[in-house]
């Protein structure tokens, strides 16, 4: 297991510093897949063992308890390298159209393949990390390593969104490094209750979070959360998210929406975990909850107001993240099954629609969603893909999204909070009808069939998709997402339940 | 220095240096020059090396030997080489944007501060004696005015120099309350700060080569 | 008995070093920034020859004006004598009439002679009285609540607005002499001290009438009026390098005991001590220029919140 890990950690280092050295252009997209393949069948291999008869204590722990790896951060980093497989994947289309657009040059090209892979690394490396401040910097090293991905095509509103990201994500950050050496103290007590712990370690501090001291506890989580938010996107620390997710080239974007956020979240939920331990769950689960619902909304004011594709799916993802943490904040079986459930459905539905927006941007050349007019006729495979990647985004059955979203509402009833059940309505409701309507005019914009479409420079657009590399990253999480909205095989379902048990013990 | 029983000279002393700590921070908060802000950050993180090396020597650690000397590095001769240099190589328009104007930004540190003083009052009385209730007040203070300089500041260098004013403050505030902090965690901070910094610097020097300026203030087209 | 009489005549020779030496540190400062300029200046006894002649000329005095005008001089002049007796210039211990008001009572009187100056300036009516009165009642306003802070900072340490118990206090325990409150509050007394004594980066006392503010306001006396409003300026700035130097920087020096001779010692440190920070208030003058009008309020609100600082750190201080 240990070779594993450590090939694991190296894989997608070599390969991104191979593809900027040998500046080969095939080579960088093949050495990239590869890497991406091979991160994906290491995680699934966590996976497995966790499942297995001898992984059954639950955790791999390596060099000295430095790496823990339990269900949760399998799971997570599951997560990650399936959205790096898939951005890889797609990347091949995406910078080949990219160049031959002209919009990035050569040396542009052989850096986004150096801090892809750079980047996720840095995600990859975060969930299996036992120190809290090793995981924040970590994270940190994901802020500065995708801030330059958001550049990749220079120009001033790409800056402009990358500055934005960095210089907000990095105060936040070290707000959360506060937060932690908050934590670090709430154990560290000489004198108060005997005992103290005196440990960065998340397993340590999770099986003697008894000992933390209160008081200390509450403004460091409340700290956790504002800090770990604004990497999460939860409002209204979201303002950087839109920018960067809409500026990045699109696998980033997906990347981003859909790995970097559930990475972060999965730092807000380990806090929570021993927060809870200490202070009792209500008042942790009151945080996400107020963040959760306050996030939702302005997500779904964002959609409703929205005039690019990219921005608009920016939203959706805040929207997405409200949704889980507010399933974490009701806590209880249901309620943190289906959070969980829900990133993997957001994960899953995510990609599909940055992964189409970048086809429709080389197609039309812009992201303004009333340039885009009747993509049905111009890119009927992606145009398919595209609305079926939406309606399971916006949880429509039968999708992985309307399970995690249908468990969330469940638990709000079982805990009889109508109020929060009934505003989660209305608001998946206005979602629902906000993403269509703005996706309907995009897909079937022209009413005849045979009229000629033009593209925002008023060249004549010529019918056809853009090829494999382009359609599969985008069918692959779709067929997956149907397959897990219908049934969800029982191995998965086990696994989650150990999450569940890890998470609310 | 938590759970220490420090000699009286000493409580004088880092009461003095987190004071002068302090107080640099209302000198960077007043001045209209960049040089000037770089500097007073250097004089910032070198009391800061002092105060370390001082609560080393009381405590014997060599813990905080280690995070002293590479506070000396990184915070107090590195980062502001790198600034320096990246301004005399650029030919950096000296004047800060300002958007809130120097008075009002002195009264509002002030704000700040005494707001500092009372959280941490609210937090920590029950078992912290009162040098370490002020020192740490200090270090929240610190990162509360470096959070007030991102905001109300429109340049790239003083949005780098608010977010060190905050690793400043989170630095201080960690060696005052938990100097057992293991060494690895701020060996990686520093690393971090150094990183974050290469990382800022070569996007404002992209910044500047495609607008021309430092200028935060002209970044305004991504709405909605 | 007899040491009360002692005490007496300690108090008098107290108001005769004030009377006495005060011309000669402004003519010392004088020379200083004339040196550091590069001339060679005026002799330091010249403000003792500016008295003398003043003295020895007529009056003249407008049919306009009231009695406000001629009483001026006096009350500014008697304001200074009275809170020469309040503060310890040569003697670490009170003397008679010591107790007559504290520090804030001593920034009554400074009041009191600025506002008798500035309505005997008003009283004539003319344009220059006007701009210098109400140049100077804006910059005490601004100054006004960092004194305060500055004597609440002082009361916080020595648990007392008395000049005499502050100095004792500080002496007697060492620590808060050191402590970071004492350093902030000496500094913003300074910067208050420079604002007051009407020197960069305030006002530059020039005879140039668009900046000038003190020379404004006596503009229009002559004659032996004049030299006991100057006389009084001399004083006012040295009460207050007294109380800087004798209160808050460096209460050593000061004579302890009835004995002549330590009233002798006490008498040369404070010239000396007084030439030291002379020479430190010439270099500030000449090296840093003037602010504009509407900038005052940046400097004042430094020194504000150096004040509040001191009060801030004190209050949890470690000793």
């Amino acid at each position: 297991m240990k070779i594993l890990i450590v090939l694991f950690l190296f894989i997608p280092f070599i390969a991104g510093l191979c593809s900027f050295v040998l500046k080969n252009k095939r080579v960088a997209e093949i050495l990239t897949f590869i890497s991406s393949i091979v991160s994906l069948s290491i995680s699934a291999a966590f996976l497995i063992y966790l499942m297995s008869e001898r992984g059954s204590a639950g955790v791999i722990s390596i060099f000295n308890n430095a790496v823990v790896i339990d269900k949760f951060s399998a799971y997570i980093v599951l997560l990650v390298a399936l959205i790096y497989f898939l951005s890889s994947m797609y990347s091949i289309s995406y910078m080949k159209l990219a160049v031959k657009n002209e919009s990035v040059t050569d040396g542009e090209f052989f850096r986004y393949y150096l801090l892809i892979n750079l980047f996720a690394l840095t995600m990859l490396v975060a969930p299996i990390l036992n120190n809290m401040a090793l995981y924040l910097i970590d994270i940190e090293l994901t802020t500065i390593t995708s801030s330059f991905l958001v550049i990749t095509e220079i120009t001033e509103k790409s800056i402009e969104a990358a500055w934005k990201y960095i210089v907000v994500v990095s105060s936040g950050i070290s707000l959360a490094l506060l937060g932690t050496v908050l934590f670090y103290l709430s154990g560290n007590l000489h004198g108060v209750y005997g005992l103290h712990v005196s440990s960065l370690d998340w397993t340590v501090l999770s099986a003697h979070s008894s000992y933390l001291n209160k008081d200390l506890v509450k403004i460091a989580f409340i700290l956790i959360v504002i800090g770990l938010g604004t990497k999460v996107g939860l409002a209204p620390m979201h303002t950087w998210v839109p920018d960067a997710y809409s500026e990045a080239p699109s696998p980033v974007s997906a990347m981003l929406a859909a790995s970097l956020e559930n990475v972060a979240l999965y730092g807000i939920i380990r806090y929570f975990n021993i927060a809870g331990g200490s202070t009792g769950f209500n008042y942790p689960e009151t945080v996400l909850v107020i963040a959760g619902i306050f996030s939702i909304f302005v997500g779904i004011m964002g959609i409703i107001n929205q005039n690019s594709t990219k921005r608009l799916f920016a939203y959706s993802s805040i929207e997405q993240m409200g949704i889980i943490s507010l399933g974490f904040g009701l806590g209880g079986v249901f309620g943190t099954f289906g959070a969980l459930f829900q990133m993997l459905a957001h994960s899953l539905s995510k990609p599909i629609m940055f992964y189409g927006s970048g086809n429709l941007l080389h197609k039309y050349k812009t992201k303004e969603i009333k340039n885009i007019k009747g993509v049905i006729h111009t890119m009927p495979k992606t145009a398919f893909l595209f609305i079926a990647g939406a309606l399971t985004l916006v949880g429509a059955p039968p999708s992985a999204a309307f399970i995690g979203e249908f468990l969330i509402l469940l638990e709000s009833f079982k805990k009889s909070d109508y109020f929060i059940s009934a505003l989660l309505i209305i608001l998946l409701i206005a979602a629902f009808i906000a993403i269509l309507a703005k996706l309907n005019s995009m897909i079937f914009g022209v009413s005849d069939g045979n009229a000629t479409i033009y593209d925002v420079n008023n060249v004549q657009l010529k019918t056809g998709d853009f090829g494999t590399a382009s359609l599969a990253p985008m069918a692959i999480p779709l067929i997956l997402t149907i397959c897990l909205g219908l049934y969800i095989p029982l191995p998965l379902k086990s696994f989650l339940d150990g999450i569940v048990r890890i998470i609310i013990k | 220095m938590l759970g220490l029983a420090l000699p009286i000279y000493l409580n004088v002393t880092i009461d003095l240096l987190t004071a002068f700590i302090l107080l640099s921070s209302f000198v960077m908060l007043s001045s209209k020059w960049i040089s000037f802000y770089i500097h007073a950050y250097g004089i910032q993180s070198f009391l800061i090396f002092i105060l370390t090396l001082i609560l080393g020597i009381e405590t014997q650690s060599v813990n905080l030997y280690m995070v002293a000397l590479l506070t000396l590095l990184v915070r107090c001769l590195a980062v502001p080489y790198l600034l320096l240099n990246m301004m005399k190589k650029f030919s950096i328009k000296e004047e800060i944007n300002l958007s809130i104007k120097i008075p009002a930004s002195i009264i509002m540190g002030l704000i700040l501060t005494v707001f500092g003083y009372f959280l941490i009052f609210r937090l920590i009385h029950n078992f912290a004696p009162d040098i370490i209730i002020n020192s740490a007040a200090i270090a929240l203070s610190l990162i509360f005015i470096g959070f007030f300089m991102i905001i109300s500041r429109y340049t790239t260098i003083t949005h780098i120099l608010g977010l060190l004013v905050i690793e400043n403050g989170i630095f201080l505030f960690s060696v005052i309350l938990t100097p057992t902090l293991p060494l690895i965690v701020e060996l990686v901070v520093l690393f971090d700060i150094l990183v974050t910094v290469v990382a800022m610097l070569i996007l404002s020097i992209v910044m500047k080569i495609k607008t021309g300026s430092l200028s935060t203030g002209m970044l305004n087209r991504l709405v909605g | 008995m007899d040491s009360y009489i002692t005490s007496a005549v300690f108090q008098i020779f107290q108001i005769i070093t004030v009377l006495a030496f005060s011309p000669l540190i402004a003519g010392f400062i004088n020379r200083i920034e004339e040196i550091i300029q590069g001339k060679r200046g005026p002799s330091i006894f010249q403000p003792y020859y500016d008295l003398y002649k003043l003295f020895h000329k007529e009056i003249i005095i407008s049919e306009d004006s009231s009695f406000v005008f001629r009483s001026a001089p006096f009350v500014s002049f008697v304001s200074m004598i009275l809170i020469t007796m309040l503060i310890p210039v040569l003697t670490a211990y009170p003397l008679p009439l010591g107790f007559m008001g504290d520090m804030l009572g001593g920034a009554f009187l400074f009041s009191l002679s600025s506002f008798f100056i500035n309505i005997a300036s008003l009283d004539k009516g003319t344009s220059y009285g006007g701009l210098g009165s109400s140049r100077a009642t804006v910059l005490a306003i601004l100054s006004e609540p960092t004194l305060i802070l500055v004597f609440v900072g002082v009361a916080l340490i020595a648990k007392s607005t008395l000049p005499y118990v502050m100095l004792n206090t500080i002496i007697s325990h060492l620590p808060l002499y050191f402590s970071s409150s004492h350093f902030l509050i000496i500094t913003a007394f300074f910067l208050l001290f420079l604002a007051d004594t009407d020197r960069r980066p305030i006002n530059a006392s020039t005879h140039v009438e668009m900046s000038m503010i003190e020379e404004a306001r006596i503009l229009d006396y002559s004659g032996p009026y004049l030299a006991l409003l100057k006389w009084s300026g001399y004083m006012k700035q040295f009460l207050l390098l007294v109380i800087f130097l004798n209160v808050l920087v460096f209460p050593w020096g000061l004579a302890v005991n009835h004995s002549p001779l330590s009233l002798f010692i006490a008498v040369i440190t404070l010239i000396f001590k007084m030439f030291i920070v002379g020479i430190i208030a010439a270099l500030i003058d000449t090296s840093i220029s003037r602010l504009r009008f509407f900038r005052y309020q940046e400097y004042f609100a430094a020194a504000f919140v150096l004040s509040v600082l001191a009060i801030m750190t004190f209050q949890y201080k470690g000793f």
